[in-house]
């Protein structure tokens, strides 16, 4: 079972990075993307990958100049905790989920 | 005698989320569909995500590709992991088999993980004209779904229709309050600036299931009601359960009305001080 989002500052911390560094397209592109990801150990972010969709849950890619920064700014996202389970550090798989609404970032989630 | 007792009683259970009773089909004579029933009993015991869990549902939908459910569980597994798109492929297929069986989690689906509120919406109401208005509980059971269905009309600017819905559900005598009712009815008023009935809901959320959230809001209607101590008072008291973990949660997902640390110490340096620009109501952020 999932015990939430661990990430220092909590969700504030997240939302407040994008909001600093992700430019808005202005681009008439509406859907969700997710970029999904294993937290190790030492609490070091890997493996992405992405998953991009319209508003219907349709696959199909956004725009490079969207889905590239949102890509890379979660790949240089840092702040993960180490999760623990019986005393010791383990993996764990986290994603996080961008609805996109005209180009801009509307709520991330989750 | 029995067997018609017993029938009935499978179709009173036939209606509940969790995997249907096989014996219902049987009993109602659709064997191929008590057979890939059987089949899907088989992911039993093995984890959501592993091959033999849906290995069973794939093998119950070739006995019967109109098994509803079974596209339903093998949904859940790819939403958890953020594969949403396999997550709806499978879900509209359930829904086109059986709407009223399955567009209460589809709905409830598409507003807590993905803010779809305007597909939320068009799903419980789809619902609420199938059954009649008895529409039930989100899945993970904290919601009723016109509690749900009010808080999608809040998020898209329709505040004053959320508040009609959550007002008369809670005029309703058979209706017992979630988790987290009176507090988003208060957050509501407190949005429209009716400082006193968001004081009241806060009031019974504190009796009901006292949290960070109740208390932190309440501080904030303090302030703009002018309400010095009761501030203080509520806002310490935030922070203490805050950090006592007593606090709105969801494995999966973030509550709607959630605050977080940042906000309870963002609103101890106004210490009591209006904001500059104030204007009636409140809202911390527009979901």
């Amino acid at each position: 079972m999932s015990k939430g989002l661990s990430f220092e500052g909590e969700k504030p911390a997240i939302v407040s990075y994008f909001e600093k560094h992700y430019k808005p397209v202005e681009l008439k592109e509406s859907g969700w993307i997710r970029v999904r990801f294993i937290v190790n150990c030492k609490g070091q972010s890997g493996r992405f990958r992405m998953l991009e969709s319209d508003e219907n849950y349709k696959e199909r890619p956004f725009d490079k100049k969207i889905s590239n920064q949102i890509f890379t700014l979660t790949t240089q996202l840092s702040g993960w905790k180490i999760l623990e389970e019986k005393s010791e550090a383990v993996d764990y798989y986290q994603y996080l989920l961008f609805k996109i609404k005209d180009g801009q970032i509307v709520k991330i989630l989750p | 005698m029995l067997k018609i007792y017993l029938f009935l009683l499978l179709i009173a259970f036939q209606n509940a989320y969790a995997q249907p009773n096989c014996n219902y089909y049987k009993l109602s004579g659709d064997q191929k569909k008590y057979e890939a029933c059987k089949a899907a009993e088989k992911r039993e015991g093995h984890y959501q995500f592993s091959w033999a869990y849906q290995n069973a549902l794939d093998e119950a939908l070739a006995i019967d590709s109109t098994f509803s459910y079974a596209y339903s569980a093998k949904s859940t597994a790819y939403l958890k992991s953020g594969d949403f798109v396999t997550w709806m492929e499978l879900m509209n297929k359930a829904v086109e088999i059986a709407p009223a069986d399955h567009l209460d989690y589809r709905g409830w689906c598409r507003f807590q993980f993905f803010r779809d509120y305007e597909g939320a919406i068009e799903d419980i109401l789809w619902l609420k004209k199938l059954n009649k208005n008895h529409i039930g509980f989100s899945v993970n059971g904290d919601y009723h779904l016109d509690v749900a269905l009010a808080l999608c009309y809040k998020a898209t600017n329709r505040t004053d229709e959320a508040i009609i819905i959550l007002e008369n559900k809670m005029k309703d005598t058979q209706f017992m309050t979630g988790l987290y009712d009176h507090l988003h009815l208060g957050v509501m008023y407190l949005e429209k600036g009716d400082y006193q009935k968001a004081s009241e809901q806060f009031k019974m959320q504190e009796q009901k299931n006292d949290l960070a959230e109740n208390r932190f809001y309440a501080a904030i209607t303090s302030r703009l009601s002018g309400d010095e101590d009761s501030y203080h008072f509520h806002l310490k008291m935030a922070k203490k359960h805050y950090l006592n973990g007593q606090k709105m949660f969801d494995p999966y997902t973030e509550h709607i009305d959630k605050i977080f640390l940042t906000d309870i110490t963002n609103e101890e340096q106004k210490n009591f001080k209006p904001d500059s620009l104030h204007t009636k109501g409140y809202v911390l952020r527009r979901q």
